[in-house]
This record gives structure tokens, sequence and C-alpha cells, in this order.
């Protein structure tokens, strides 16, 4: 561009206009786009347009009518025409006047694409949302930076990392989305489709696009028969929501906020507890789309039902492949009472047809079915859809006792059923046919809750003692008078047992002895005492993967039972009870935020991080130890099952095989041990 | 020995009542809305074979407080408003088909009671033909009267935000559902609540009245039912003969709406 006569200016006391002309054509510039996922691959065959900024804001065209006679016109010239990525995911515009531009890509294509993108493992801390809580604002760190962007830098191009709403030209059409506003994460400014600004100063230059996915995040739940610690973990987590005193509000934070927000992995924080969930990232359209919490407390009954106190409490969630039903244990006082009605009824042929129930849990199970029964309805008619949806159940304590219940009604599809410290709630013939439905059952040590109600005949044996008011008193009495004792040899009539396989945190003790005499060298004064040994450890122990079928896990298991007999497994962990533990039954054993949930988390933290370094390997050591320096002065029987214990300990890496070959699942474990941290695992 | 199990047998009674007593104090649910009060009408008129069930009627009290229990210090310590769920009935049918009940904003008492939600339920009645071998599932009209009213309930998703009385024409089809296992559910379909658009839970304020006079289409009926083997897919049958996949598990509304 040439400018013709001399353009300069003097100014005076009366300033007069001066018209400069110019001859040729401005100088022209270039730019390229490079669209890739998080993982660097390119987003090929994207139409991309720009849009140039206008001339002038309207504030200054305002101003500038002030003082000109007609102010001037702020219309950019033309948009230049649009252009297709390449396979390199790279577009090339000429011709570009010197002007801001925004760019933009056609929407549809954009989120169809970006579905099917897998995250990158470490997530951008900057693209969260701005945060609605202002008592939990939003973190940045602005030292962060992608891998892709260092590349970009490395390269001397300009790196920009954006959501699909940072870029599309219109709303994308995303099934199921029932809310007015779009998705916030991925649409950060709404429906209104601005495109991403480059300055411009930024004209001349390659530019590297980082599009974040169009994902969301789904617990990892594996469908499978055997033992898996990621489903262990995320449905403990799961049980302990159920207890959450927002409800609703929290429910639908963690899945309907947290897990559509792709900058960090959700957690659930129930201090002391920091759950870190172990989640995957699927296609938007596989996100949670029902989260609903139920609360039948302030619900009258049926039709002609006086209005009850006493509730049950559940929540269920459902995305493309799960449907969860949690249940909450016990929380208010009507609920304990439910323990103290001891009164097997005959079982309900929906749930087995022989056998009975305790009555409290079944009481209970009805209110919700009842006050429920159009979700319940929902919740069949959706798992009867495609038949693509595994459900899963959980529950703590009564919570467990509950999530068995609904897991027999819903036995025919075979669902997948995880309790923590759940009581015992049917009895022998009822357990024998529930075969169908696949549980582990998780027991805290010397957890109380566990036990009760005891496995005999408890209820006859104690209206024949107490008469009618015995049954009613049972549970207190139970307790305080340790009745277990009194009944030796009572094992008559129906008893209660427990269903499903025993995942048990033991912790295990080492009894030393020696020798005590009176008089020095004279054996006649002699006897010997016993007393427990410094170290003690907490494992974890899952009996059954020594007969899992998992080809992986083949040789270890193996190995295992060349060692150890399974009779002599099944004399350790009998069948439908409780093993025998070291130490006395204890109800602080049953808390699932302090006792449960650490240990859990404490478990998948160590195989998700062998490297770390955690005190309870370090007690672990210790124990072994001790094993080897002072074996001789144990029992025989005891230091067999305690070289078992280790030996089984060691095997529960196993159960994450299933995780680690899942799409995304090595991932998952990344992400968790890079935000998870060791907890307490003995609250006193 | 004797001395003792007369001494047991003597306290045995005391022991035995104890339970009934409790260990927390009674809440008062007794209602006794002051003779000023602030009144919300809730006016229905269904037609033949459909029943409208009592209120539900949810008070809850800022004094009469419920203790939770906080499962991080394992005890009662926490408390949250204590709720008085009430059943009202309606009245009984006058001359032009309306029943109606009148529920009080503030319903007093010692523990100041005030209301925070009201659904109604209408179904097909027990005696109509088509309910017949059926299990009845009720629809609700959810309406709460402070933020939390019946969300962990009757409410599904978020409500919508009204100001001022409300009027209702709802059309609703039978929709029997059968499941995998031969059980039958009827209920009245009245479109996918997960849509704002069908939403029937409201945030009200500023309201006296509620009329509720839904158009109930008898001889429309949709069915849906399962996939005889898994995987496949629920099917519906509206009431033109018709059939068409169900994208999640409801019928199409809109489709219905037109053969009405």
């Amino acid at each position: 561009m040439e400018i013709v006569g001399d353009n300069t200016c003097v100014t005076s006391v009366v300033p007069k206009s001066k018209t400069v002309l110019c001859r040729g054509k401005p100088r022209k510039y270039w730019m390229e786009l490079q669209f890739v996922d998080e993982n660097n691959v390119p987003v090929s065959g994207l139409n991309v347009s720009l849009e140039y900024h206008p001339l002038a804001t309207a504030a200054e065209v305002a101003a500038s009518k002030r003082f000109g006679k007609d102010g001037y016109d702020p219309t950019p010239p033309p948009n230049p025409p649009v252009g297709v990525t390449d396979s390199q995911g790279l577009v090339r515009f000429d011709n570009l006047y010197w002007i801001g531009v925004n760019v933009k890509a056609d929407g549809q294509q954009l989120a169809d694409e970006m579905e099917q993108r897998p995250l990158g493992v470490r997530r951008n801390p900057n693209s969260q949302p701005e945060s609605k809580n202002r008592s939990r604002p939003a973190t940045r760190d602005l030292t962060w930076q992608s891998d892709v962007q260092k590349k970009a830098d490395a390269a001397g191009q300009r790196h920009h990392y954006v959501t699909i709403g940072q870029l599309c030209d219109r709303l994308p059409v995303i099934d199921n989305w029932k809310e007015n506003e779009p998705p916030r994460f991925h649409f950060p400014s709404g429906d209104v489709m601005k495109g991403t600004p480059i300055a411009r100063e930024g004209l001349d230059q390659r530019h590297v696009i980082e599009v974040c996915p169009f994902r969301a995040w789904s617990l990892v739940l594996h469908d499978t028969k055997d033992y898996s610690l990621a489903n262990g973990y995320n449905l403990g987590v799961m049980a302990d929501m159920a207890y959450a005193k927002g409800g609703d509000t929290v429910i639908k934070q963690f899945f309907f906020e947290q897990c559509l927000d792709l900058s960090r992995t959700p957690e659930y924080i129930d201090f002391p507890s920091f759950s870190q969930a172990l989640v995957v990232d699927v296609p938007f359209s596989q996100r949670y789309t029902a989260a609903e919490f139920l609360d039948s407390a302030g619900k009258s009954g049926g039709d002609n039902d006086r209005p009850l106190l006493d509730s049950t409490q559940l929540f269920y969630i459902e995305n493309a492949e799960q449907v969860v039903v949690s249940w909450r244990g016990t929380q208010e006082l009507p609920d304990w009472l439910t323990d103290a009605s001891f009164s097997p009824q005959p079982c309900p042929a929906e749930l087995a047809k022989a056998g009975r129930i305790h009555g409290g849990f079944l009481d209970a199970y009805h209110l919700a079915k009842r006050r429920f029964d159009a979700q319940f309805s929902a919740i069949r008619a959706s798992l009867a859809k495609d038949g693509k949806k595994k459900l899963f159940i959980c529950g703590h304590s009564l919570g467990g006792a509950l999530g068995l219940t609904y897991a027999a009604e819903m036995k025919a599809i075979e669902p997948i059923l995880y309790t923590y410290g759940m009581p015992r709630t049917f009895t022998a013939d009822a357990v024998g046919r529930l075969y169908q439905v696949t549980h582990y059952r998780h027991v805290n040590d010397s957890d109380t809750i566990t036990s009760v109600p005891f496995d005999a005949n408890l209820d006859n044996w104690l209206y024949g003692k107490f008469g009618p008011l015995g049954a009613t008193l049972g549970f207190f009495w139970a307790l305080t008078t340790e009745l277990p004792a009194q009944m030796g040899g009572l094992y008559i009539g129906e008893h209660y047992w427990h269903h499903g396989k025993p995942v048990v945190f033991f912790r295990t003790t080492q009894t030393g002895s020696f020798e005590e005499c009176r008089v020095m060298m004279n054996p006649n004064t002699c006897r010997r005492l016993k007393y427990s040994q410094q170290y003690k450890v907490k494992l974890f122990l899952v009996p059954s993967m020594a007969e899992t079928e998992s080809e992986e896990a083949k040789e270890a298991q193996e190995a295992f039972i060349s060692e150890f007999p399974m009779a002599d497994i099944q004399k350790i962990f009998p069948r439908n009870t409780n093993p025998a533990f070291d130490h006395a039954s204890n109800p602080a054993r049953h808390s699932m935020v302090k006792e449960y949930l650490p240990f859990l988390n404490n478990q998948l933290l160590e195989i998700a991080d062998p490297e770390r370094k955690l005190g309870r390997k370090t007690y672990r050591a210790d124990f072994r130890q001790q094993m080897d320096t002072f074996g001789d002065s144990s029992p025989p029987e005891e230091l067999k099952r305690n070289r078992m214990f280790l030996a089984l300990q060691d095997m529960v890496g196993n159960s994450l095989i299933i995780t680690r070959k899942y799409p995304g699942g090595e991932n998952a474990l990344i992400r968790f041990k890079s935000v998870a941290e060791e907890e307490v695992e003995l609250s006193n | 020995m004797n001395c003792l199990t007369k001494t047991l047998a003597a306290l045995f009674p005391a022991i035995a009542l104890l339970p009934l007593s409790g260990c927390a104090s009674r809440l008062d649910y007794t209602l006794n809305p002051p003779v000023s009060n602030d009144w919300v009408t809730v006016t229905v008129k269904l037609p033949q074979e459909t029943e409208a069930l009592p209120l539900d009627v949810l008070y809850r009290s800022e004094t009469c407080r419920k203790e939770v229990y906080d499962n991080t210090s394992e005890s009662h310590m926490a408390t949250v408003r204590g709720v008085n769920p009430q059943l009202v009935s309606l009245s009984q049918t006058d001359s032009s088909g309306y029943r109606e009940a009148k529920i009080a904003l503030n319903g007093g008492g010692k523990c100041g009671w005030k209301l925070s939600g009201i659904r109604l339920g209408i179904q097909l009645s027990k005696t109509s033909a088509l309910a017949n071998g059926k299990n009845i599932i009720s629809t609700s009209y959810v309406f709460d009267f402070d933020d939390e009213g019946y969300r962990n309930a009757f409410g599904y998703g978020n409500p919508k935000n009204v100001v001022g009385n409300l009027r209702f024409e709802t059309d609703f089809f039978p929709l029997i559902q059968s499941h995998r296992d031969g059980e039958m559910v009827i209920t009245l379909f009245g479109g996918d609540i997960r849509d704002e658009k069908w939403k029937r839970y409201y945030r009200v304020s500023s309201i006296s009245k509620i009329v509720i006079e839904p158009s109930i289409h008898m001889s429309k009926v949709v069915r849906v039912v399962p996939p005889n083997s898994l995987p496949g897919d629920l099917i519906a049958t509206y009431p033109d003969g018709s059939t068409g996949i169900l994208p999640y598990i409801y019928p199409d509304y809109e489709k219905l709406l037109s053969m009405k």
C-alpha cells in the first residue's frame, strides 16, 4: 500500500482536517489453524469458518459520531470462505485483512466427532466453569500446560484449549438434554455461539486448537461375577452417598454437574473421607440422565393408608450402561427400631419361594416399594429396554439388607450387589434361592452389625425365655448381655444366613507364648503364657479369589490352591456366616465413612500406584517380619492361617485386571492415583 | 436368689414400658391454623372411571426439628426441619362435578407448621374395566411451597417456578405397561415428565387457587411391551394401531395428542 501526499500533521490552534490518498491494495495476511484432540490426534474434514470482528465497538462508533459528521461504519469486510481441515487437521486461510477474527466450526459435525474421541489422561484445571458455589470457588492453575500445548510452544505455534461450545457455530442436538441452558462445561457461554477469538496480532501464524472431547464421566462398574475392587470402591462411595443429608441436591450436584465437568474427576467429600470417584470418560450421549433421591419421610402411605412417620431412603442413577440403586442404612431412630423387630416373616413369593425374611427389613422395603411404585416401575422398564443396562445395587448396614431384598426381587436379571456391614436378612431356605444374585458382602473385622440377627432361631429362643416381649427387646438384650454365649448348641429351626461371598477386612494378630517358671530350671513350676504380639495388621481378604475363573489370575490362583487346599479355606471362611475374628465384636467397626471407605480407598490406591510409599505397606512388612522371627512360638494353625491371609492379600491386585483391560480403565487408575491420598484405616 | 428373681419380676413391667416412652420427646403434630390465614384451594374435576387420591400435604417446622443420624459423628447430632405429612380428603362431589380441599399455608400449632408441599395423585379407579388385573400407579401433580417441598419424594428433577394461580387441563391417556415377568401396570400418561414441557412439578408462590380439570381420553389406550428376549426394544402400540420403538421408556406424547 502506498500513501500519496504529505501525511504529516502539525497541531495548530485551529485544526483542519487533511485528506490523504491511498493507492494500491493493503497487505494481506495468512493464518493456519490445526485442530487436534487432547491426544494430539487431528480432527479432519471439519468445516471451519472465520468471522471478522467489527472494526469498532458500539461505544467507539458513538464517540466518533459526537466529533465527526457521520461517524464511521464499523462493518468489517465480508468473511473469508469456509475451509475444511485436511488429514493433519489443518486448514489455511490466505488473503486476510488485518482484523481480528472469531474461529467457528460446524456445531453438529464437531459435536458428533468429538463425542467419539477419548480424553487425554491429564485434566486441564483451567477449563472448569465459574463456580456457582461461593464457598468453593473455582481453582485454577495458570502454570498448567497440556501435552499438546508443550509441543505447540516448542514449535513456536500459538495454542488454544477450547471446549466445543467455544467453536460451535450453532447448538448441536444433544439427546435427552432437558435443561434450558446447554451443559455448562462444554458450553461456557451458554447458548451464545461466539467462537474462539484470535486477535489480529495472531495473524501470519499457525494456531493449534486443542478441542476438549465432548465426553462425560461414568463410574467404573464392571459386569462381572468375579470380585472387582473398582466395583467395591465405587459402590462403597455410592452406599455412603445415600447418607447425604442434602439428599437430592447432593446426588444431582455429583451426577449432573461434577460428572459433566471434565476439568477434574468427581469427588465426594464426607469428612473425614475424601472419595475420588474412579471414572472413565464416555460419549456425552451416554452420560447420567437420571439421578433421583427418594425419601419416604414426608410421604403418606398408599391410598387408604395413614401417614407413617418413619422412613426409608434410597437413590438411583442411570446412564447408557448402568443403573445403580443405593439404599440408605440406619439413620433415624425409627429405623433402628426396625432392627429390633426380629420376627422372621415368610418371604413374599416375588422375593423367594421359600424361607423367611427379617420382619423389620421387609416392612422398610415395602414402605419404599409402595411409596415409589412409579419410580421402581420406570427402573424395570428401563432395564428391560434393549437389555444393555446392568443393574448394580449397594448399601451399608440396613441399606445392605434392603439392597439384598431388592436384589432378591430383581434376581431374574442377575443384578450385581455389593454390601458393606450388612446384618443377616434371610433365613437359610431363602438364601439358597438367591443364587442368581452376584453378591459381595464386605465385613469390616468385628463389625457388630454383621453378626445380627444371630444365625440361630433366636426369635423362638427369646420367646421361650421372655414371652411376647422377648422378641421386641431382643436386640438390646442381645447386645448388652452377650446372648450368643448363652445360646451355645441352640442351632435349631430356621437360621438367619448370610448371602453372598464375603470380602473381609481382617485385623490379624499373631499370638506368641512363653514359659514362665517360678523356680528356675524346674519344669514343675512352669506355665505357658499367651500374648498378642506387637504388630497387628488389617488385611483385605477376598476368599473367592481362590476360585476365580479369570484367565489372568489363574496362575496366582493355582499357586495359592496348591499351598492352601480348598478345605482349609472353607474352614476359615465358612459359607453363609462370618469367619471367627481375632477381636471382640465392636460397633465402632461399623462406620462406612471411617472404616469401610478408607480401607477400600487405600487398597485401591496401593494397587493403582505400586510405587507409592504407604503406611499400610510398612505395617504389613513389619507383620511379616514378626511372623518370621517369632513364628516358632505361635500356634501352628494360626501361623498357617496368617500365611494364607497374607497370600490372599497379595492376590487382591488381580481384582483390578478387568479394570486395566476396560477401555479407558488404565487412565482412570492413573487419574485416581494423582488425586487420591492414603486415609486413616482404623478410626479408634 | 429368690429375692433377686422377685426384684427382677417387679422391675419387668418398668423395663417393658421403657421403649414405649422413647428417648426423644415426641413432636406435636397437631395443626391449628390461625383464623386470619392464607389458604390455597385445590379443585379437581375428573371423568368417570378415574379417581383422585386424598391430597398428600406436607408441613415442615423450623422450631420442632428432627434429629438425623450424622454419618460423620455417628450420632444424632444434626437436625433438620421437622416433617409432618398429612392426608387431606377432598370434599364430596358438588352438583357440577367438582371436589375441593382447602389447605392452610400456615399450619400453626405449637411447632408453627408451614406448608411445604402438596401432591395430588390421580389414577384409574380400581373398579374400571381397564384396570382389571393390573397394578395401578398414580400420576402426580406436585406443588412445592418452599425450596425443599417434595423434592426428594414425588418431584422429578427441578420444579418449574410459577407465580400466581394455576389451572390445568392436561391430556391424559391410559398407558398399559407390561413387565417381563408378566406384571401389568396401568397409569395415566401425560408426557415424559423429564421434559420441561410436560413436567407437572412446580415451585409456587402467591397462589390461592389450583384447578385441575384434565381431559382423560379413556378410549385412547397406549400399550408398551418389553422385548421377548434381551437385547431388544420396548415397543408401543398406539390407539390407531400404529407401533413404534420407544426412544426411552415413554411413548410419544405428541403423537398421542394428534390422535385425541
